[in-house]
């Protein structure tokens, strides 16, 4: 009997097992697979993306909405964190990603973008109680953190660091909340943000300034980024999207929802020549 | 008449060591023949060849006719005609005493799980443990344990039984419940090679005594010949040493 | 600072489920391929041997999260809940054959010459005689075991399975680090009751399938 029951449990978990896997794989299947797409989500980067109470919210959830509202797209969102976004894509998991992408000469080589929506600087955040200035958070001995695979981030690494005579340690981070955590507590003495987090990481929390403000030359934007060639077709979908949000004032709108009294750059924003989607005729938008 | 078991030049080495150089006897329906011997001859060694759980490096080994060392034969179907009863009883210990019994009939004969119950219910009547159905073998006496696993063997009917040294793992107060059920095997007409020190039970119920000492078989014969006038002198060595260990009021009392 | 948890709970009790469905998932696949795997190492010949120690090397000697990756970027059109169930499972597999493989050799070689004397088959007797005895062996070690596979689901957030703790980030992400401690301390205590709820469920079960007679191990070990 106590035979039995044991060969009972084990069948009733590899039954469980069954159900459960084929059951994922049946609800992945039940979408048709021709109109919808997989949106990957970094919902950890507020205010453009992440999660409350189980709802996706931020600039660039509310944009992609209502961009796939007017374009007729089905989109199906699965979150991921942030190093493991961009191989998703570039692998094809995912279709496009909907959170601050910046347009790098890099990454454009394994990705293609829509046009720009948005612009960002750099600032450099300290312990409001430090002495430290714009200079001083970059170098001599200080230890600087920041978002690993971000693009400020990168540009310490490679600009800054190597130099010796600047003499700086590096600390990476999975997401820029935790490097101003440690930046609290003292593990590191500077984070390099974007200026729209880095804003309003400062204004919650009164122990850390804003040291500095960099302007970046060319300008550093923001854009959608999709599969290298494009294989679902979404850009052209996608471009118009952007164009009607900006044209409608819908993108003012959310924006301000988010950032209030932030400034509109007019759309598309800077195109860096280096990405082929940006060379004329850009898809879906007319000439 | 046809052998029930016919063994024939067996030899068995472990490394280096030859524990078996040329073993041959054979029995007949209904035998029960007796092993003795010093410890480390091969006695149980001997055993386990007939089943082939130790496979003999030379010599053949006849259940009535069929070739049990042929590497062709079933061996499975082979070793359910055989059974045996081991010296530290290994029983099942997650199974009751009952399932201990029906187990090998339904997995083994295929039988019923009906049949298979009532079969081993007879069968540990037989052996007077009928009250110990629901019993583990945890729960056991030494003895009981051992009545049980001969209740095992039993419920396969066999056609021969091996018995290695069933009682020398038992407290000495133990050892007479297992001899009764032994000597009433024999009786009934079971064929049964014993390997034991149980002089007393070779005495009562052995049609042949055989002694083996260095892997060799020194001298076999009917026990009122072999214990009384043994023609070896090295059999009459090994008696006297047994004589006595055991005393000779074992010897009576049995 | 309270407010945002309590209106957040429910949703992270959601996460809890996630994780236990993952961890139910993944470590039935990793005990019916971990028995497989011990079976194939105890009574196997070389070659089985040889498969099973080679599987169990690299399943152990990987990263969990190297292994999740593999499975996530290396099966397409596997969705992240499979991929980690798989991932994590044959890791899983591979820890558990080694319980497995310890419990059934801890079964005195009686049990299956008694078994192969009565006329059972090898595969007949480990059904029957070894591994009913082996699973009740196991139990002990297995509940280590769970613990340690319980907290690994956490691991599945890197390919995307929202399960409990990314949950929490997502929490101390949009309220901007306000309440980082406070937001995992309530994570850490849903982890700990789980984890002690599965461990008194397993020695129940224990009990419950424990042989009478033999010696049972002492509850909290």
């Amino acid at each position: 009997m106590r035979s039995r029951s044991l060969l009972a449990v084990v069948g009733v978990l590899s039954l469980l097992l069954t159900t459960i896997v084929v059951g994922n794989v049946s609800l992945q299947a039940q979408f048709d697979p021709e109109s919808t797409y997989i949106v990957g989500v970094e919902a950890t980067f507020p205010p453009w993306a992440w999660v409350e109470k189980g709802a996706f919210k931020g600039i660039a959830v509310d944009a992609i909405r209502e961009i796939a509202k007017s374009e007729g797209i089905n989109l199906k969102y699965q979150e991921l964190p942030w190093p493991s976004l961009i191989p998703s894509l570039a692998a094809g998991k995912i279709d496009l990603v909907v959170t601050a992408v910046s347009v790098t000469q890099e990454r454009a080589k394994v990705l293609d973008y829509t046009i720009p929506w948005w612009e960002i600087n750099r600032v450099v955040l300290v312990r409001k109680d430090s002495n430290l200035n714009g200079i001083t958070a970059l170098c001599c001995g200080v230890t600087v953190g920041g978002q690993g695979g971000s693009t400020d981030f990168e540009w310490v690494k490679q600009e800054l660091a190597p130099n010796p005579g600047l003499d700086i340690r590096l600390r990476e981070f999975e997401d820029p909340v935790m490097a101003v955590e440690d930046l609290k507590i003292g593990r590191v003495d500077s984070v390099v943000i974007d200026s729209d987090t880095g804003d309003k990481l400062a204004a919650e929390h009164p122990d850390i300034r804003v040291a500095a403000r960099f302007y970046a030359y060319p300008p550093e934007p923001y854009a959608i980024p999709v599969t290298k060639g494009d294989p679902q077709g979404l850009l052209p979908k996608l471009n118009h999207g952007i164009m009607e949000l900006y044209t409608s004032g819908k993108w003012a709108e959310i924006v301000h929802k988010y950032i209030p009294g932030a400034i509109i750059l007019p759309i598309p924003a800077y195109m860096p020549e280096y990405v082929g989607s940006y060379q004329h005729p850009i898809p879906g938008l007319e000439e | 008449m046809a052998l029930t078991l016919v063994i024939e030049d067996i030899h068995k080495a472990y490394g280096n060591l030859e524990v078996l150089k040329g073993i041959s006897f054979g029995m007949q329906k209904g035998d029960t023949k007796v092993v003795i011997g010093p410890s480390g001859t091969g006695k149980s060694t001997l055993l386990r060849c007939i089943n082939r759980l130790s496979p003999p490096d030379k010599g053949q080994v006849w259940l009535e006719g069929e070739e049990i060392t042929h590497s062709k034969s079933n061996i499975n179907q082979l070793r359910a005609k055989i059974g045996f009863v081991f010296q530290d009883f290994n029983l099942f210990s997650h199974l009751t005493a009952l399932k201990n019994v029906s187990i090998a009939p339904m997995k083994v004969m295929r039988m019923k799980k009906k049949e298979a119950a009532k079969l081993a219910m007879e069968e540990l009547e037989r052996v007077g443990l009928g009250d110990k159905a629901d019993a583990y073998p945890a729960q056991l006496s030494g003895g009981q344990q051992q009545r049980v696993s001969i209740a095992r063997a039993l419920a396969m009917s066999p056609k021969l039984i091996l018995f290695d040294e069933p009682t020398s793992a038992l407290d000495p107060e133990l050892i007479g419940e297992v001899l009764e059920v032994m000597i009433n095997l024999a009786k009934d007409g079971m064929t049964m090679l014993v390997v034991s020190h149980e002089m007393g039970f070779a005495r009562s119920v052995a049609d042949e005594v055989i002694f083996m000492e260095q892997g060799v078989i020194v001298e076999q014969g009917p026990p009122q010949q072999l214990f009384a006038s043994p023609k070896q002198p090295r059999t009459r060595e090994f008696l006297h040493k047994i004589t006595e260990l055991y005393g000779e009021e074992r010897e009576k009392g049995n | 600072m309270y407010k945002v948890i309590l209106e957040e709970l429910p949703y992270l009790l959601q996460g809890v489920l996630v994780a236990l469905e993952l961890l139910l998932a993944f470590i039935s696949l990793g005990f019916l391929v971990g028995a497989v795997l011990a079976v194939m190492r105890v009574y196997g010949n070389r070659l089985l041997v040889l498969l099973a120690i080679l599987i169990e090397r690299f399943f152990r000697g990987v990263p969990a999260v190297v292994l999740l990756f593999l499975f996530f970027y290396g099966l397409s059109g596997v969705p992240p809940f499979v991929a980690a169930v798989l991932g994590l499972g044959l890791r899983s597999a591979a820890y558990q054959s080694q319980i497995f493989k310890g419990a059934i050799q801890a079964i005195e070689s009686g049990q299956m010459t008694a078994a192969r004397a009565l006329g059972m088959g090898k595969l007949k007797a480990i059904r029957c005689i070894i591994i009913p005895q082996a699973l009740r062996l196991a139990i002990g070690p297995w509940s280590n075991e769970f613990a340690s596979e319980l907290k690994d689901t956490s691991l599945a957030y890197t390919i995307g399975v929202i399960e409990l703790l990314r949950r929490a980030k997502y929490i101390v992400s949009y309220t901007y680090g306000n309440n980082t401690l406070l937001v995992y301390g309530v994570c850490a205590l849903m982890y700990l009751v789980l984890v002690r709820t599965g461990n008194v469920i397993l020695y129940r079960l224990e009990r419950r399938l424990a042989i009478p007679g033999f010696e049972r191990r002492e509850e909290g070990g």
